[in-house]
């Protein structure tokens, strides 16, 4: 955030903060997945 | 004050203490000796823990993976982060260390305590894991051990401490605030005294009752021990981050993005270190579920967000210096042409990935209490572990050395084409160790287990996915690169250190 006229500074890592976004939805979701095949409601 | 007591480092300008280099060398030292002995005992429990091999029989696998887990988690971490927190107070204010003799008593406490360690566990005295969980009960000098090299701990922390005091008071210091690194050296040794503090409440009654003067309860035991382990991997959290901003800075020149956020993510650790050491005894019936849910769904995110700004702020920092340089086109220009060649850079980058992607996200996800009961005491746990606590702390204190060797140690690193690989090897090594063991663990393999085949002849048989057995393999050729990269590191500051041509 060096100049306010030019937005965020730091696409690039924006970028990959929103892979890391993603990478944690999709692996806590499988997570609870796998827990709701072990414990399954009867 | 007597200036001979200073030299001037011709690359940095920085004034270095002499009794405060000392210190720095003797303590890096034993955490390398230390990182060695814990890396030979890694060798011997992974090849015992990858089926193809099995190599130890089960007293020596127990005695080993004791070993490892000591010497790795509590002697090499915390000696480099003892010589990291006299560089961070002397060094870099170009200060007089507080007290170097008291500093030499303190790291005599730690080498006695670690001796006195691997004796008893060498000699099968103290086959109890580094948790020591009672009823498991180790020789009386096993627990002095420990305690002495906490005490030792605790006096380097009040060294680090006096330093900052008297860098403020002689002036040597004038700015309005220390640099980030010193700040967030600084909460971790606040993290690190309230830790040692735990860790004498609990240790000490251990000595007692392992002398026959008291009893234990087992839950009661694991609730205040883990009020030292928990807040003990914040210490090195804090200490990692610590050296992330180092590295980021010596290696291309970055300035923090913001500065106010950084050091609040720092005082958000210290002022939450204790909230998610719960997330250890989820299966114990201590706490309620309730209590369970809402702290581990709830109140751990405070902590984590720090990690998480850090985690942002680190590679963000690193984009703004690059793109600085001209590496401007695209989304990823200053990614691709960033100094890849030097291994602190990719020790730094690699350490960044390791912690945030691997270490991180299963961290929280593990620690939830509904899943946590889906992974506790599964190698998923072990996995987690080792992509935080080595894919990410010990791969940045391994970058950071080398920048340490020739400004501490005052030698050209020796055998560079060498080092360049070594953080290679050891981050992809541990990736596929961490992997291995999360995918290996998400079948059910559990951790601290000898023999996952036969059960050591148990007439339960059990019969595991086949699946199983290519997890096991992936987690066993990335133990053999980690400790390629292990080695190219021990063999490349050895060298170094003895005989890496002399700086002026
Ligand atoms: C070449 C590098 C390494 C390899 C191949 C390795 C491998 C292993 C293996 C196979 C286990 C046994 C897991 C089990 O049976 O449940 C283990 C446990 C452990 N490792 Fe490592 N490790 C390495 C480096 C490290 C480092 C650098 C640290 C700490 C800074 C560390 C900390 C631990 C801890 C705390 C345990 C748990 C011990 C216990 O359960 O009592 N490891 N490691
Ligand atoms: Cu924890």
């Amino acid at each position: 955030m060096s100049d306010n006229n030019e937005g965020f500074g730091a696409p690039g890592t924006f970028a990959l903060a929103v892979v890391f976004l993603i990478t944690f939805m999709v692996i806590y979701f499988l997570n609870f997945k796998y827990l709701s095949g072990l414990w399954e409601l009867r | 004050m007597a200036d001979q007591d200073f030299r001037t480092c011709p690359t940095t300008g920085l004034k270095v203490h002499l009794p405060a280099e000392n210190l720095i060398k003797a303590n890096a030292v034993a955490a390398v000796v230390l990182l060695l002995i814990g890396g030979i005992a890694a060798l011997g429990v992974a090849l015992t823990r990858w089926p193809a091999v099995h190599l130890l029989p089960a007293d020596w696998f127990y005695r080993m993976l004791t070993l490892h887990g000591l010497a790795m988690l509590i002697a090499w971490i915390i000696f480099f982060e003892i010589a990291g927190l006299y560089l961070g107070a002397s060094v870099l204010l170009s200060a007089r260390l507080a007290a170097p003799k008291v500093g030499w008593l303190a790291f005599v406490l730690m080498v006695v305590g670690v001796l006195l360690i691997a004796a008893m566990v060498l000699t099968g005295q103290a086959d109890v894991l580094f948790t020591s969980y009672p009823p498991l009960q180790a020789h009386p000098l096993y627990y002095l051990g420990v305690i002495l090299f906490a005490v030792g701990a605790l006096i380097g922390c009040f060294i680090f401490f006096a330093t900052l005091y008297k860098a403020r008071k002689e002036g040597t210091y004038p700015h309005q605030s220390f640099p980030l690194v010193t700040f967030g050296l600084a909460c971790a040794a606040m993290i690190a005294v309230v830790t040692l503090l735990h860790g004498a409440a609990i240790y000490i009654p251990t000595l007692l009752w392992s002398l026959g003067l008291m009893g234990m309860d087992p839950s009661a035991y694991r609730l205040v021990f883990w009020g030292l382990g928990h807040p003990s991997q914040q210490i090195n959290v804090a200490a990692m981050i610590s050296v992330w901003y180092l590295l980021g800075t010596l290696t291309v020149g970055m300035k923090p993005i913001n500065q106010k956020l950084c050091r609040t993510a720092f005082v958000l650790y210290v002022l939450f270190i204790n909230v998610a050491s719960e997330h250890h005894i989820l299966v114990d019936p201590v706490f309620s579920n309730a209590h369970k849910i809402w702290n581990t769904g709830y109140v751990m995110h405070l902590a984590v967000l720090a990690s998480m700004i850090h985690a942002l702020a680190v590679p963000a920092g690193i984009e703004v210096a690059l793109r600085k340089k001209g590496y401007t086109s695209g989304l990823f220009e200053w990614l691709k042409k960033a100094p890849w060649s030097n291994p602190a850079f990719s020790a730094l980058m690699l350490s960044i990935f390791g912690f945030g992607f691997m270490g991180g996200i299963t961290g929280v996800t593990f620690g939830t209490e509904q899943v946590n009961i889906t992974a506790h005491n599964t190698w998923r746990i072990t996995g987690h572990f080792h992509a935080t606590v080595v894919f990410g702390t010990t791969l940045a204190f391994m970058g950071v050395t080398y920048y340490v060797l020739p400004l501490i140690f005052r030698r050209e690193v020796l055998g560079m084409s060498w080092a360049k690989l070594q953080p290679w090897f050891f981050g992809i090594g541990m990736m596929l160790v961490s992997g291995g063991m999360m995918l290996a663990g998400a079948y059910g393999i559990p951790r601290r287990h000898w023999d996952i085949v036969n059960f050591g002849g148990s007439p339960f048989a059990f019969t595991w996915d086949p699946t199983v057995f290519m997890w096991l393999g992936v987690f066993g050729i990335g133990a053999l690169l980690a400790a390629v990269g292990g080695a190219i590191y021990i063999l490349v500051t050895v060298g170094t250190i003895l005989f890496g041509k002399k700086l002026a």
